[in-house]
């Protein structure tokens, strides 16, 4: 099991364009990394950076604490699965299962029997003598994934695993990532654009923006704290209140609240809070961060009910359990309750994505 | 009933269209066919009036020099084939994957032989061969039958890199495979189909060559078109179309066992010409 260290690493593909921007992170041996993020801001450089593919234009990178930077990528196994154009198509794919066993000059004999093994592993078995166009897109990520395995690799970086295919075969792609990574005790990275596919397959995600790492973490943290803004919004949390911070209390346009934990200097703040922490009330009472909306539009979705509810200086959405809620009128005057321990505030200089 | 009716006439027709395309393609043929076996044909006879192997025999008389300019020809082909595949290689392949600066340039450089008549450069080239001492030499004319022929091989190659995904070398190499092993396992294989395409177009344009073989072989480099051209010049009709008849031969048989990279879809000429 290999623990990858990134230190201040930065890859820039001309003076302006940076892929990777001063990233240090750590990706712990044994588990599996989400590297999670918008389409084309630097995630696959990141792997290929980590593959030995593409040289860093500073920084560092080290498994197990030693510098790879002079290794080739042959040399690191640290294997890579592309996200399409998986297999080599001039070889079948019990040839293309065998290529790093091949490459590394093993016994023919040797390499038959961990072909065979391998693709039972992942469902494949009786498939060694198929050419990759007679495969299905999810039995030629297995073969892919396959490939990869067989080396038996230090690190294995997959890039958006699960995107190319259906939403069944998915779950299942998913699953078996799962199962096999722990199984085999594998360090793995993978890249993502989809922040559901990275909360349920990763132990740890690293969210990049434009090459800049926002914050890193358990999967659960970008729900209960995410760093910035622009985290918060990124996982769903798109309720923004502007409001001024002064000590302790913040003012918004809908009334003064108060939030649990303030570490911001005092000054103009971003009051951000997720859909589904908004609690609907009956009463006021003497509670405090009660505010009044007037309800804009309400969409009965199955076992949950969507709400948009207009509040002085915003629109907020609101998201509940469907079962206990009659739907609302269009316009009918409704109180929200914003739970202080719930409510973020980041400085509303923050740049937004 | 209908059905079958049109069914057999859409067949019927279809037959009648490759009929008429093979004559197209072979009845040109047929009055060198007829030449060539002929002894006696003066006109106004509309057939020879007396047939025979003289041109036949003649030519594979040790004295006709066929075999040596054979030989020549072939060895000629197959070496300006593989210069334009190693040449090409790299450019098709700096065309066909990556963008800079003046490449539209670099691509009209290159496709500029095939604009201007190479007969024009090989003058200018010929002096300099003397100068170099490649005048009247067999690498002289390999040198110059590169001008045809670069265009067009890089002009396929490039097509080919350009449906070639860069990716697949890259997995390879974190499989485990060196540049070298890549080279050989991964690129080789994907882009062969094209690299053959690209030897046969080379092979065929430099079989076919006269006017540069002439002018830089200086008749001391004897390929089976110029003995060709001597026999036309001297009015042997009879020799002319034997020798003719054999000119084709390698193309005909290249053609024949070739013709599945030729019109295989996607591989090799999808992506002609799209750089």
């Amino acid at each position: 099991m290999t623990q990858v260290t990134l230190r201040d690493l930065t890859k820039k593909y001309s003076s302006q364009v940076k892929a990777v921007d001063h990233l240090s992170l750590e990706i712990p041996a044994g588990k599996i990394t989400a590297i999670l993020g918008p389409s084309g801001c630097g995630k696959t450089t990141l792997l290929k950076l980590i593959a030995g593919l593409v040289p860093p234009t500073s920084g560092d990178i080290f498994f197990d604490g030693i510098s790879q930077l002079d290794i080739p990528a042959e040399k690191r196994g640290a294997v890579m699965v592309f996200q399409n154009h998986l297999l080599f198509p001039f070889l079948s794919v019990g040839d293309n299962v065998a290529f790093g066993l091949k490459m590394r000059g093993e016994p023919p004999q040797l390499i038959r029997e961990q072909v065979l093994q391998i693709l039972e592993l992942v469902q494949l078995a009786g498939y060694e003598k198929r050419q990759p166009s007679q495969l299905s897109g999810g039995q030629q990520q297995r073969a892919a994934l396959a490939r990869a395995l067989i080396t038996q690799p230090r690190i294995l970086l997959l890039d958006e695993p699960l995107s190319n295919l259906d939403a069944n075969l998915r779950e299942e792609m998913r699953e078996l990532i799962f199962n096999l990574q722990r199984q085999q005790g594998i360090t793995t990275v993978f890249v993502t654009h989809d922040q559901e596919e990275a909360v349920m397959l990763a132990d740890q995600i690293a969210l990049v923006f434009e090459g800049v790492l926002q914050q890193v973490g358990e999967p659960r943290a970008f729900y209960e704290r995410p760093a910035n803004l622009a985290t918060a919004r990124f996982f769903g949390a798109n309720n923004i209140l502007p409001g001024f911070d002064r000590e302790g209390r913040i003012d918004t346009a809908s009334g003064s609240l108060q939030i649990e934990e303030n570490q911001i200097p005092p000054g103009p703040v971003n009051l951000v809070i997720r859909p589904e922490n908004i609690r609907i009330v009956t009463e006021k009472g003497d509670r405090n961060n009660i505010i009044v909306g007037r309800v804009r539009s309400c969409i009965f979705a199955g076992t949950r009910t969507r709400m948009k509810i207009t509040v002085e200086g915003a629109l907020l959405e609101v998201v509940t359990d469907a079962s206990p809620l009659r739907c609302y009128q269009e316009g009918e005057t409704i109180l929200l309750f914003l739970p202080p321990a719930k409510l973020w505030a980041y400085p509303a200089k923050e740049s937004s994505v | 009933m209908d059905i079958r009716q049109s069914e057999k006439r859409r067949r019927f027709l279809t037959l009648g269209l490759v009929c008429l395309v093979l004559a197209a393609l072979l009845l040109p043929f047929l009055p060198q066919v007829i030449w060539s076996f002929s002894h006696r044909w003066l006109f106004p006879s509309l057939l020879p009036t007396e047939w025979g192997l003289r041109g036949w025999s003649y030519v594979f008389s040790p004295g006709a020099r066929l075999g040596r300019a054979i030989i020549t020809s072939l060895t000629i082909s197959a070496t300006v084939s593989l210069l334009s595949i190693l040449v090409g290689l790299p450019a098709g392949r700096a065309l066909g994957l990556y963008r800079f600066r003046g490449k539209t340039l670099v691509q009209f450089l290159i496709l500029s032989p095939a604009i201007v008549p190479a007969f024009a450069a090989a003058m200018g080239i010929h002096i300099q061969f003397i100068r170099y001492g490649l005048a009247d030499t067999f690498f002289g004319v390999v040198l110059v039958q590169l001008i045809p022929t670069l265009p067009y091989v890089v002009l396929i190659l490039g097509g080919v890199f350009s449906s070639y995904r860069i990716e697949v070398e890259e997995e390879a190499r974190t499989l485990g495979a060196n540049q070298l092993k890549v080279l050989w396992y991964v690129t080789l294989p994907s882009i062969l189909p094209g690299v053959i395409v690209a030897g046969l177009f080379a092979f065929m344009i430099s079989w076919g060559q006269y006017l540069l073989t002439l002018l830089i072989g200086g008749g001391q480099v004897l390929t089976l078109p110029i003995l060709l051209l001597n026999f036309v010049n001297s009015g042997d009709y009879t020799l002319a179309s034997v020798l003719s008849l054999i000119l084709i031969i390698p193309s005909g048989t290249i053609l024949w066992y070739t013709s599945r990279y030729l019109t295989r879809e996607g591989t090799a000429l999808g992506g002609f010409g799209k750089l």
